[in-house]
This record gives structure tokens, C-alpha cells and sequence, in this order.
């Protein structure tokens, strides 16, 4: 939280001198060009909003779009961007795939959006994006999913506001296997979000010379766990979990049961206890354990001025919780990225000098070009560092402890912890 | 002016009746389909559901029994209603509802096609599926008659017939019978379950436009009451559960009786008062309901080889959604009739001689609405509960975000009743209770039709053996679907 950039959102030098060069023809040899940039600035940069109002993402869906519209509210009442006011255009994806193709492509035809934004769940990420490439809308995912950085998808979609899948768990081996313990037991569903977390960890665990004990797979369908337990080996210093589902308070209930106050160390992806308040009965057995927070849900002793005007904002308590209702946990690990993501696009279309949807191609050449960017009113989870290249930003990682019911933070990683070689590179794709 | 002392006044109502709202959800909080991470139904499986589904069953079981030891005719003191006082009715007020309704259908559609493209934030969507479909359906059964006055088809039917001095010339051919419900209901249930986005406001307003425009057509050619009997899927969804209510209008006189007793009104229970088609309709208000939490189950998922957790969206499963449907209702219908006849069978050796099985179906169908009501109101209670909430905040912006109608700036939709064990359990068990009580009502329901095939006591009980395994069946099921985690 406390590492300062070296730079600031620096666009490359070409597109500034492009833009800069674009706007000095505009203004001077085009007679009509005035009064086209005069009407294309009062009209409101539109932003699709691509949430999961509906399906398996909703509970976060209304999170997102809660963060979104705080955004949205602090980005016009600063005024706006390059003058314009923003307007967020919201289409329901269902949280489905082929839905979240569709809402794209009515972004791009329908209500003609500036750029398409917003999706969380992996699965609908790699089903619409396809389609922005087509339609050649930029697409801006919160999703932390690693098909961006992998590059599956195209130029046109990028994840500049949330680290991914892969940079998060590798973060988490250093200060596992110096501070947990070497050998660990993975428990984790049976498919490929699961998988991800078992070959990352794997992977992570042995480069701090650790080693993975065993990989305990739960089929998705489980709903009781006593028959798992008694496959964790004797010599295990460490259970890593990451269940999630209906069942994962049963779970962690019947883990709690078959360790009874003899236990090795834990430490699991919040993703499992997303909005769920751990004062609930059941889940004092977590007292101890570890988590990987995207973003403490408790405000920290620490607290940066930033997480302090962004919960305001949002309207989110010290606790994470509505400050309408404290017992509606917020999503606080995930929904900064719709925040940050915004602020970018506003950094981008600035840098870019954005006019209108011709000018989408600069839009993405203007993020690319970013590097570094600061811990602040922008980025209030911590600074983050984008690679234009894999169209992936890389960012701290938070490690809490149960304390007494809270999340109490116990590590932050480093930004250096979280990088990983490039394993494509979008900018030599074409527009 | 005139707003803001309206907004005034309502600002504290609104308020009021927001902590009202909040004093409801934390005692009836159920539980909505399970999410990615850890959701209400994570708490209802740290629940003892087995000891609690168990007493439910136990509770139909006694019921059952008791009503075996019930003289006759005692029951029928029971449904028999009384009149309490007669009711004013004024056409004037009636002809004006019916306009103003009219308009609020348009309004709706209006705002469907140019309204904001969020279903959340968009009044089409709220209206039809929060208000309409979940809370004025349980409004029906259980308090007073609201299609009879918000119908937005009488307006426009009347309006078009004086206008053109249209004259209806078309008979309906009684062999159709209300079939064509039968397809309507299949389709709208199709369209609810399957279709990949039924709030979309764009979307929903061509469907409802189109379906309006097909029973007005509809209504045209055959005439307003003949189209509403036998097509139009609302107003028969409506007229059935509305016959489950306690208290109801009969000859300008407000009448009160055990929830059922307007089923027995026009006819007697052997002679039924209801075509086959009807009853088979009746079957599927219930196997819809049914199917409509059962195909969220992990048990379904895992069936048609779904990953509950990893769920493809509602377009991945289209089909195997519809089947499904079908299938279920197919069930349903093959299961009650079977059980119905081995009852009568059982019951007289001579009775089945003067009895086909299509009577005995249109007799008893009826007495299966009590369950499919409780199915509606412990299936939707949860989403009414989170969406009312967002009904209340477009109620409050309706006149742009500046203006809060209601008094709600800075309010925030909450889900927080999912959220604790406290509230989860008391929300389980209203759900539970629903279901329980609308399979006791339906026992009672089951057992005076019963009363009408056969003349003693003994026949009755045994007739009714099959059909109580039935009841003691749907109840366990209904509280198994109440307790199974689910996902999708």
C-alpha cells in the first residue's frame, strides 16, 4: 500500500504527439470541425455497463453496480471527462455467456456506447469478447480471470482495473511457505476454477521450496466434507482452500470439527467468504486463519486517506458492510476494480483526447501506454503497475488474519511478487 | 409545491414503511438461488433441515388421520362460508379503474421501450415480474381480487367494440375446451424459466405487447369472457387462485369460509365445476411451481450434466429447461391421476363403473391450488424481498433522480437477511410453514371432494390413501426443495 510509482499513467510518446498533432488539424484546417466537436462535447461519454443483475453473479452484480454509479457520480461532479459528463448505459447479462455476446453487440449497434465495461465472471468474459473484437468496441473486464493476460481474447478487451487469477495466487506462496509452512495441502473444487488455483499454487509453492503435499479435488456437487479431511497427511504444515458454493460454510464447519484447537495453519481465497460476515456462527473455527483479500474488507490501522473517501463514496462502512444495513457485507475484495477501471478510462480518454467512437482505437493505445500508476483517489485499493502488452494490470495483494472477527492485515505483497513472464502480446494485433 | 409537499408527506410514510419493511425481512428472510460465494443458502444447509422437514411431514400425516376420525359433515360445516355484509358497487368507479389501468399498461410498455435499458432501474420489468407476477398473484390468493381490476384488456376491449360496433360472431368449439390455456401457461412458463432474458425491458415490452395483441385479437373474434375462459393464461391463473380466498365478494355479499370453499360454490364437489382441460390446468399452476425450484436444484444440474458452480447461463440449457418443464408436468398429471383412480378403485369395486378417470381428475385437481399458491409465495418471497426494495427506489425517482417521491435519497437495496444464520432460520421456516400449511389445506380440500363420490366414512378414508401418500410425498418434496443447495 505504501509503494510510490515511478511513474504516472505515462501514455507513449507517439500517441500524445499524435493526438496532439490531430487536434492542432482539427482546430485549424476543417471549418466544420469546430461545431462537430462542439456537439460531440455536450454530449455524455456513454459507458455500457455489462452487470450480472440476474444468474449466479447478482450478489455481486449489485456491488459492482453500486461502486459503479459512485464512480460514475465522483468522475461527473469533477467534471466529468474532457469535459463531458459520463452516462452509464446498464444491460443485464444474466451472468451467461452467450447473453453477455449480445449485451456487447448492443452496446456497439444499439445504444452506440464509447466502450463496453464491467463483467466479473470469467465464463462471460471469454463468451463476449469475441464479439467486442468484432465490433471493435473496447471492452473493459473486471473479471480478474487470466484469459486476458493469456492471450485468448483480442486488442480490443483489456483488465487494467483488477489483477488476475494467476498473479494473485503465485503472490500468496512467499509468504506462505516463510511464514505458514513449506508443505501444504490444497483443497479445492473439482474444475477449472479450482484447477487454476491448484496449477498457479503448485507451481509457486515450489519456486519458495515448498512442496504440495496433496491436492485434495471436491467434486462441485459435494455438500459434506467429513469423508476429504482424513486424506490430509500427517506432515501438513499448511491447508490452502478455496471452496466455494453453497456449501462452503459446511465446510468449513465440518473442517473445524475434524481439527477440533489442534490444527495446522490455513489459509484460503476469500473468494469462499466473499460478503459473508465472519462473526456468523460456525465460522469461529477460521479465528487464526488467512485470507487473501483483492482489498481488506476492514479498514485497516493503516487506512489510507484514498480507502477512506472510496468507502464513503460507495457508501461502505469500516466493517465492509452497507452503511444501510451492517449485516449486507459488500463484496470489498472484487468491486474496487469497476472504481479503478473507470478512473482509467477517464485517464485514458484524457490522455487520448477522446472525441467520440472513432477515436476507440486511441483509447486503447492511450492504456496500453500506461505503466505505473499511484496509490489515490483513482486507485484507492494501492498502486498498480499495467502491462500494455497482456492488456493486464499487476497490483498489491493483501494477506489478513482472523482477529477477534475481523480481517486484521498481515502482509502486503509486493508488486514484483505478483509479476509473471508475457504470454502474448496484443499490440502487434492490428485494429 | 404540489411535489414537495407530497414527497413531504410520504417522506416519513416512506421511511415508516421502510422499517416496517426491514422488521419483515429480518423475521422472513428466505433464501435466493445460491451464488458463486457463500449466499443465504450456505446458512439453510447448517441448518437441521432433516428434523425440520420431518415434522412438517409428520404435521400432514396428523392431518390426515384427524380427518380420517372427522364425522361426517363436519368438515363441510367447516368450508361452508358465511356471509358477513353486503358489498356497494359502482360501475362508474369500476369503468375508471379499468381505464386507469389501461394506462398504466401502456405507461409500463412506454417505459420498456424507451426506459432506462437496466431491469433494476426499469419500470416494465419491476412492474410485471416484482409486482405483478410475484406480489399481486399472492395478493390474489390470499387477500382481495386485483386482475378483476387491473385486467388490461376490458378498457381497450370496450372502447374497440363501441368505437367500431364490432359484434362477436365466432362460437368457440367446445372440443378446444381451455387447451389453448393449457399452451398459453406452458408457453409463459417456457418463457419465465427458459428464455435467456425475460427482464430485459426491450424484450419483455414486444412480448407483452405481442401477447396483448393476440388476446385482444382473440378476445374480438370470440368475446371477452369466452377468450378469458379458455386462452388467456393471466385471468384463469388469477380466477383459480383467487378461489382460495378467505374472503370474497358472491352476490354483492362479502362472504368469509375456509380458504377453498368458493371451489365448491357453483356445483357439487362429485360434479365438479371445471372441463378437463381446466383441471389439467389447474395441475400445471403446480407443476410449474414445482419445476420452478427444482431446476435450480444440484440434483437437476447434475442431471442434465450441468457444473452447479460453474454455471453456463440460462442460453446454455434452453432445452433441457423446457424438457424439463414438460416432463414434469407430464409427471405430475400421470402421477395424481394414477393415484386418484387406485383410490377410487380401492375404495368401491362398483364406483368405477359410474366414474371415468377425466371426472375424478376435474373433481380433485382443484384441491392441489392450495399447494401451488404456497409453491408461488415461498418460491418468489425471497426475490419480492430484494426486489420490492428496487420497486420502491423507481417508485421514488419516477419523477426524475432529483425528486425522491418517496423519500428514499441514499437508500440502498439490501440483502443483508441472506446474510445470518438468525434470520436465514426464520425465513426457512416461514417459507416451510407456507408449504406445510398449503398441503394441510389441500388434505382438507382432497378429502370433502372425497365426500362427495362416496357415501360412508369408511369408503372416503380409503379412497383418499393414495392421495394422502401423494400430499405426505409433495410435502417432503416441497421442503427438500426448500433445503437443497442449489445453483444456476
Amino acid at each position: 500500500m505504501t509503494n510510490q510509482p515511478k511513474k504516472i499513467l505515462t501514455p507513449r510518446r507517439q500517441v500524445i504527439k499524435g493526438i496532439a498533432a490531430g487536434a492542432a488539424l482539427g482546430a485549424t484546417s476543417i471549418p466544420l470541425w469546430g461545431r462537430y466537436a462542439q456537439s460531440q462535447s455536450s454530449e455524455p461519454i456513454k459507458i455500457g455497463f455489462q452487470v450480472h443483475r440476474t444468474g449466479i453473479g447478482a450478489a455481486y452484480g449489485r456491488w459492482y453496480d453500486r461502486t459503479t454509479m459512485a464512480a460514475v457520480a465522483k468522475i461527473n461532479s469533477e467534471g466529468g471527462i474532457n469535459g463531458r459528463q459520463v452516462e452509464i448505459v446498464s444491460e443485464d447479462d444474466g451472468t451467461d455467456p452467450k447473453r453477455g455476446a449480445e449485451v456487447v453487440e448492443k452496446f456497439a449497434t444499439q445504444h452506440n456506447t464509447d466502450l463496453a465495461f464491467g463483467t466479473l465472471f470469467s465464463h462471460v468474459v471469454y463468451g463476449s469478447a469475441p464479439r467486442a473484437g468484432e465490433l471493435k468496441i473496447p471492452y473493459f473486464v473486471v473479471s480478474e480471470g487470466h484469459h486476458v493476460a493469456s492471450g485468448a481474447l483480442n486488442r480490443y478487451t483489456m483488465q487494467p482495473g483488477i489483477t488476475d487469477v494467476k498473479s494473485q495466487v503465485q503472490a500468496m506462496a512467499p509468504y506462505v511457505a516463510s511464514t505458514l509452512g513449506k508443505k501444504v495441502t490444497m483443497i479445492y473444487p473439482d474444475f477449472a476454477f479450482g484447477h487454476d488455483h491448484r496449477d498457479y499454487f503448485s507451481a509457486a509453492i515450489e519456486r519458495e521450496g515448498g512442496t504440495v503435499v496433496e491436492k485434495i479435488a471436491i467434486p462441485p456437487t459435494e455438500t459434506s466434507f467429513t469423508k476429504y479431511f482424513p486424506k490430509i497427511p500427517r506432515d501438513t504444515e499448511v491447508i490452502y482452500h478455496v471452496m466455494v458454493g453453497p456449501a462452503v460454510l459446511t465446510f468449513v464447519k465440518e473442517m473445524g470439527e475434524f481439527f477440533g484447537s489442534s490444527r495446522p495453519e490455513i489459509f484460503g481465497f476469500i473468494d469462499s467468504l466473499e460478503a459473508v460476515d465472519l462473526s456468523s456462527p460456525g465460522l469461529e473455527f477460521l479465528e487464526g486463519t488467512y485470507f487473501w483479500e483483492g482489498n481488506p474488507r476492514y479498514a485497516q490501522a493503516n487506512q489510507s486517506e484514498y480507502d477512506k473517501a472510496y468507502r464513503a463514496a460507495v457508501g461502505v462502512d469500516n466493517n465492509g458492510a452497507s452503511v444501510s444495513d451492517s449485516k449486507d457485507v459488500a463484496t470489498y475484495a472484487h468491486m474496487f476494480g469497476c472504481w479503478e477501471t473507470l478512473h482509467i478510462v477517464k485517464a485514458g480518454m484524457e490522455a487520448s483526447g477522446y472525441r467520440g467512437t472513432g477515436d476507440r482505437a486511441k483509447l486503447i493505445e492511450a492504456v496500453e501506454a500506461m505503466t505505473d500508476m499511484p496509490h489515490s483517489h483513482a486507485h484507492p485499493q494501492g498502486a498498480k503497475r499495467f502491462n500494455g502488452k497482456t492488456h493486464q494490470v499487476f497490483g498489491h495483494q493483501y494477506i489478513t488474519r482472523v482477529s477477534n472477527g475481523r480481517l486484521e492485515l498481515a502482509h502486503t505483497t509486493s508488486i514484483e511478487d505478483t509479476l509473471y513472464p508475457d504470454e502474448t502480446d496484443y499490440t502487434t494485433q492490428s485494429f | 409545491m404540489v411535489i414537495s409537499s407530497f414527497s413531504f408527506g410520504f417522506a416519513s410514510m416512506a421511511r415508516l414503511g421502510l422499517i416496517a419493511i426491514a422488521a419483515v425481512i429480518s423475521v422472513l428472510c428466505p433464501m435466493r438461488s445460491a451464488l458463486a460465494h457463500a449466499s443465504g443458502q450456505s446458512f439453510v444447509m447448517l441448518l437441521p433441515t432433516g428434523v425440520y422437514t420431518v415434522t412438517g411431514v409428520i404435521v400432514v400425516g396428523l392431518t390426515i388421520v384427524l380427518l380420517a376420525a372427522t364425522p361426517p359433515g363436519g368438515l363441510s360445516r367447516l368450508i361452508k362460508p358465511r356471509a358477513l355484509f353486503s358489498m356497494p358497487r359502482s360501475r362508474r368507479v369500476i369503468r375508471f379503474i379499468h381505464a386507469l389501468a389501461g394506462v398504466g399498461f401502456f405507461f409500463l410498455i412506454m417505459r420498456g421501450v424507451q426506459g432506462s435499458t437496466d431491469p433494476l432501474r426499469n419500470p416494465l420489468p419491476l412492474g410485471f415480474w416484482v409486482v405483478f407476477w410475484m406480489a399481486l398473484v399472492m395478493v390474489e390468493g390470499l387477500l382481495f381480487s386485483v386482475w378483476s381490476w387491473l385486467n388490461p384488456w376490458v378498457f381497450a376491449y370496450h372502447l374497440m367494440r363501441r368505437t367500431t360496433r364490432w359484434q362477436v360472431k365466432r362460437d368457440w368449439p367446445r372440443r378446444w375446451g381451455a387447451w389453448p390455456a393449457v399452451i398459453t401457461l406452458f408457453a409463459f412458463a417456457g418463457f419465465t424459466l427458459a428464455d435467456p432474458a425475460p427482464n430485459d425491458p426491450l424484450h419483455l415490452a414486444r412480448v407483452i405487447m405481442g401477447y396483448w395483441l393476440f388476446t385482444l385479437t382473440g378476445m374480438l373474434l370470440f368475446g371477452f369472457r369466452t377468450w378469458s375462459r379458455h386462452v388467456e393464461v393471466f385471468s384463469l391463473f388469477f380466477a383459480w387462485f383467487g378461489r382460495l380466498r378467505m374472503l370474497s365478494v358472491k352476490q354483492r355479499q362479502l362472504c368469509l369460509g375456509l380458504p377453498g370453499w368458493q371451489i365448491f360454490q357453483l356445483k357439487t364437489p362429485a360434479q365438479a365445476n371445471t372441463g378437463l382441460s381446466s383441471a389439467i390446468f389447474v395441475l400445471m399452476m403446480l407443476g410449474v411451481g414445482s419445476f420452478d425450484g427444482f431446476n435450480e436444484t444440484f440434483f437437476w444440474l447434475g442431471w442434465i450434466n450441468v457444473n452447479p458452480l460453474d454455471f453456463p447461463g440460462r442460453s446454455a440449457i434452453i432445452f433441457q429447461t423446457l424438457g424439463g418443464l414438460l416432463l414434469a408436468n407430464l409427471l405430475l398429471v400421470a402421477v395424481f391421476g394414477m393415484l386418484i383412480w387406485l383410490g377410487h378403485l380401492a375404495a368401491s369395486d362398483t364406483a368405477y363403473l359410474h366414474h371415468r378417470l377425466a371426472d375424478l381428475i376435474r373433481a380433485y385437481a382443484p384441491s392441489l391450488l392450495p399447494i401451488a399458491l404456497a409453491y408461488h409465495i415461498a418460491h418468489y418471497l425471497p426475490s419480492l424481498l430484494v426486489d420490492g426494495q428496487y420497486v420502491l427506489l423507481m417508485m421514488d425517482g419516477l419523477m426524475g433522480s432529483d425528486v425522491h417521491l418517496l423519500g428514499l435519497g441514499g437508500f440502498h437495496v439490501t440483502d443483508g437477511f441472506f446474510k445470518h444464520q438468525d434470520t436465514v432460520r426464520i425465513i426457512w421456516l416461514t417459507q416451510a410453514g407456507c408449504v406445510v400449511t398449503g398441503h394441510v389445506l389441500s388434505v382438507l380440500l382432497a378429502h370433502h371432494i372425497a365426500g362427495g363420490f362416496y357415501h360412508n366414512r369408511w369408503e372416503t378414508m380409503i379412497s383418499q390413501m393414495p392421495l394422502a401418500f401423494f400430499m405426505v410425498a409433495y410435502t417432503w418434496l416441497g421442503l427438500w426443495l426448500l433445503a437443497s443447495p442449489k445453483g444456476g
